[in-house]
């Protein structure tokens, strides 16, 4: 029970008034007769703290460091690495030898005694030294020691600046910061969540993604303590390499490190070494750090005792070469860290790749004039004019289909190898086949018809998924859910196809985005006849388990469709031959032994105009 | 490299021990002796450190969140103007709440919307009592809020968003859901209440 639970509705009425722009005044002087004992007042401050809390958390536009900017102090300073010292600093050198503790007056017993010499002596030990630093001092500067002291403390040294930050959560709020803030050496970033981008004064941009722990260590480079990180140097301008920043205009404390070439990733296992890339890193929580090579090449050195010590180690290295799409594991064990290349390195981590605010928008001049198939989920069930339930294989499993609830429509699918189905129904045999139930939405036949509008039209999705893609027993290519397809009459193929693609382990809580189009081998059976083998294309768009998505596509008259993300262009596909789809369909269709749950909020299929707007806005 | 935020490397932590007893004080010079560079990073370490205080005391001084903002701005500008005021070894919150207070009530001034919505000597007992809380505690509070959001059932968090995040007013909120204003003003309340339960449950857990 919480302190807010013990008070009085009344009570808790008023702390609520004070909230509100239009409290009454006769409210708020109640107000100020309740909060008079201390415990009530701090019951009240702690709920107004929340109340502005939780409106900075949702606005997000106040900080402090607008405030600083605005004084012209810069905000990117980082201002807790050096408070010790400036403390030390501070205080006035000569006033230690002031020795004001001395008894007074002195008596003959102290003066004659063995206490006065001893302190005599440690007097004149203190101005021999004091004398020695003194002289020191005086060489450096004709100043006063103090001054000159402080001079020698080093101002920050700005190598780039903030450039893009998404939706991010600070695990340490004392190292947030916003968009076009300087970064700092030694600057520390702490997210809990969301994407941070930083662009050094080279060029070369990093884009850390949350939860992640990352040190600004260089004009090229940085410790990743934790998380995941994307490189880019491909856009470093060669031109600046080994210019020392003019915005700090100091002398760096470690000249090593400010020289940007090559730009050099540390962990705490591993070094990676940019030779001219673009590459992704992830440190896990065991310390084991996995490297990827989208462009270019890098070196990865397993480094013992970890990279990020400034003296490093002499202990055992071992180090590759590593190319496009080439990655390597480097594990923390006990001994020393061992490098995994190859095959064995298991699955790839998602990395992001661009900054989802640096992504192109729809052009909002794009307005749906036209609607074709629309189902918002909001009735007490599956509306049999526009959908057919299809369920397969429930012989011998409870449970699991396709139903309505909150506004939306539920999927629940499941397998033979689904434990908690079995061990709640002893009866199946798990090695029985034909325990499988699988569970999708096929839209009405004709209800696709974009035959008015051959050209331009948009298909939009808005889904959850809620559970796993649960299968050991496939290879994450096919442990597939199909988002939003355009299935075209009489072929196997799809006119569009976006899947769910899970990634890692089979409980990993994260999906890959998929687009099932085909390549160009001829394959039998594909759409158009001959156009190709089905293949599936990642995205490299990462969704997460719990979280609503709107996917949508754009399909375009060059045949091409764009497909968007939360509003924002990720890719561009194209259709697969020039049909048009005739059916739409979404849910669990893999003949595999998959299940999984998934939301689905509405779905809106329209043709698009250009133009001036006179029908509904677009939804996003 | 050791890296722990809970060992209070943060700004709220220099700030606490900037006005930790007087016994470390008295080691601190005024502020007007130190460098410029000292003087911006010990400014900028204690106006970090306090920012969401002042910012929850003007809050309920102006009553609206953006009013609030723009006010805390404005005795930023005060605060570093004064600075060399300051004393190090007491209380910079308390410090920044006194010219906050004369800010907001300036700002209610020009905006024609003066009213005492509490009395001086309420605005002041709040103050000292806004002040009286340790910037450690302040940012833990709002860790275990962020996670108690994200806990929150979906229309709960639209709710918030509609209200706090689209610069739109509760009866505007009010009259696109098809609802009262009362009874949105409701639902924040047990939005408010249920986070609040949750943030105490989250901090004491911490604590032991």
């Amino acid at each position: 029970m919480s302190r807010l639970d013990e008070i009085s509705p009344q009570l808790e009425a008023l702390l609520a008034a004070a909230c509100r722009e239009d409290a009454a005044a006769d409210e708020l002087r109640a107000l100020e007769q309740a909060a008079a004992d201390p415990a009530s007042m701090r019951l009240l401050v702690d709920y107004l703290q929340l109340n502005t809390d939780l409106q900075w958390l949702i606005y997000r536009q106040s900080n402090a460091e607008r405030c600083l900017a605005m004084l012209g102090i810069e905000p990117a300073r980082d201002p807790f690495s050096r408070r010790e010292e400036d403390l030390k600093t501070i205080d006035p050198p000569l006033a230690v030898p002031s020795l004001s503790p001395l008894p007074s007056p002195l008596s003959p017993s102290f003066v004659g005694g063995p206490v006065f010499s001893y302190i005599v002596a440690t007097v004149v030990l203190c101005l021999m030294l004091l004398g020695g630093w003194a002289y020191k001092v005086s060489h450096v500067s004709p100043s006063m020691p103090g001054l000159a002291k402080r001079e020698e403390t080093p101002a920050p040294i700005f190598v780039g600046r903030v450039t893009g930050m998404k939706d991010c959560r600070w695990a340490d709020h004392n190292t947030q910061t916003y968009v076009g803030s300087s970064v700092s050496l030694d600057r520390r970033y702490a997210l809990a969540s969301g994407l941070l981008e930083i662009t050094h004064e080279s060029g070369a941009k990093v884009i850390l993604e949350g939860p992640c722990k990352y040190k600004v260590e260089s004009s090229a480079g940085g410790f990743l303590e934790l998380g995941k990180l994307t490189a880019n140097i491909s856009g470093q301008r060669s031109e600046i390499r080994g210019r020392r920043s003019d915005l700090g205009n100091q002398k760096s404390p470690n000249p090593q490190s400010l020289t940007p070439n090559p730009f050099v990733i540390k962990t705490p296992t591993a070094k990676i070494t940019d030779l001219g890339t673009e590459f992704g890193v992830e440190v896990n929580e065991n310390g084991d750090t996995v490297s990827h090579v989208f462009q270019g090449y890098v070196t990865v050195e397993a480094v013992a005792g970890g990279a990020g010590s400034a003296s490093g180690t002499r202990a055992r290295q071992n180090r590759i070469v590593l190319r496009q799409n080439e990655s390597a594991r480097v594990l923390k064990d006990a001994a020393e860290p061992r490098l995994i290349l190859a095959d064995a390195v298991g699955s790839v981590p998602v990395f992001v790749r661009k900054m989802p605010g640096s992504m192109k928008k729809l052009d909002p001049a794009w307005h749906i004039d036209g609607d074709i198939f629309i189902d918002d989920f909001d009735g007490d069930s599956i509306d049999s004019n526009k959908w057919d339930v299809v369920v397969e294989d429930e012989r011998s499993l409870p449970g699991g289909g396709v139903s309505l609830a909150d506004g939306c429509a539920v999927f629940c699918t499941h397998d033979k190898e689904d434990r908690e189905i079995l061990e709640s129904n002893p009866g199946i045999i798990s090695d029985t086949p034909g325990k499988r139930k699988i569970a999708y939405l096929l839209s009405k036949s004709g209800q696709l018809d974009f035959s008015d509008s051959p050209n331009d039209w948009w298909a939009e999705i808005r889904f959850q998924f809620t559970g796993n893609l649960d299968s050991p027993n496939w290879s994450p290519e096919w442990r597939t859910w199909a988002i939003l397809s355009g299935e075209v009459d009489g072929y196997i193929m799809s006119a569009f196809d976006l899947r769910a693609i899970q990634r890692g382990s089979v409980n990993s809580d994260e999906f890959g985005l998929g687009w099932f189009g085909c390549d160009n081998s001829g394959d039998i059976g594909s759409y158009p006849p001959g156009a190709g083998k089905r293949m599936a294309q990642k995205l490299r768009v990462g969704l997460k388990k719990g979280r609503f998505y709107t996917i949508a596509i754009h399909r375009k008259s060059d045949a091409k469709v764009d497909i968007y993300l939360d509003g924002e262009l990720i890719a561009t596909r194209p259709m697969i031959g020039d049909g048009n789809p005739a059916y739409l369909r979404t849910g669990d269709m893999m003949p595999w032994n998959i299940s999984g749950t998934c939301k689905i909020d509405y779905v809106k299929v329209g043709t698009l105009a250009h133009g001036a707007r006179e029908g509904l806005p677009m939804q996003q | 490299m050791r890296w722990d935020s809970s060992a209070g490397y943060g700004p709220a932590a220099r700030s606490d021990m900037l006005v930790a007893g007087n016994n470390r004080a008295s080691h601190v010079t005024g502020v007007s002796k130190m460098s410029e560079v000292d003087r911006q990073d010990t400014f900028a370490a204690l106006f970090r450190g306090c920012y969401r205080q002042v910012l929850a005391y003007v809050h309920i001084l102006v009553s609206n969140f953006t009013d609030a903002e723009d006010v805390v701005q404005q005795t930023s500008l005060v605060l570093w103007r004064k600075f060399d005021e300051y004393e190090p070894g007491t209380s910079f919150v308390a410090w920044a709440c006194g010219i906050a207070r004369f800010e907001a009530l300036n700002f209610l001034k020009r905006k024609r919307r003066y009213q005492n919505r509490f009395s001086e000597a309420f605005q002041l007992k709040l103050a000292e009592a806004v002040s009286g809380v340790a910037a450690a505690e302040v940012d833990r509070r709002m860790t275990a809020l962020e996670d108690c959001v994200e806990m929150l059932p979906e229309n709960q968090r639209d709710l918030l968003r509609m209200c706090f995040g689209e610069s739109q007013s509760v009866a505007d909120v009010a009259r696109r859901l098809g609802r009262t204003t009362h009874s949105v003003y409701s639902s924040l309340r047990n939005i408010r209440h249920k986070l609040f339960n949750c943030v105490e449950q989250a901090t004491s857990r911490s604590e032991k």
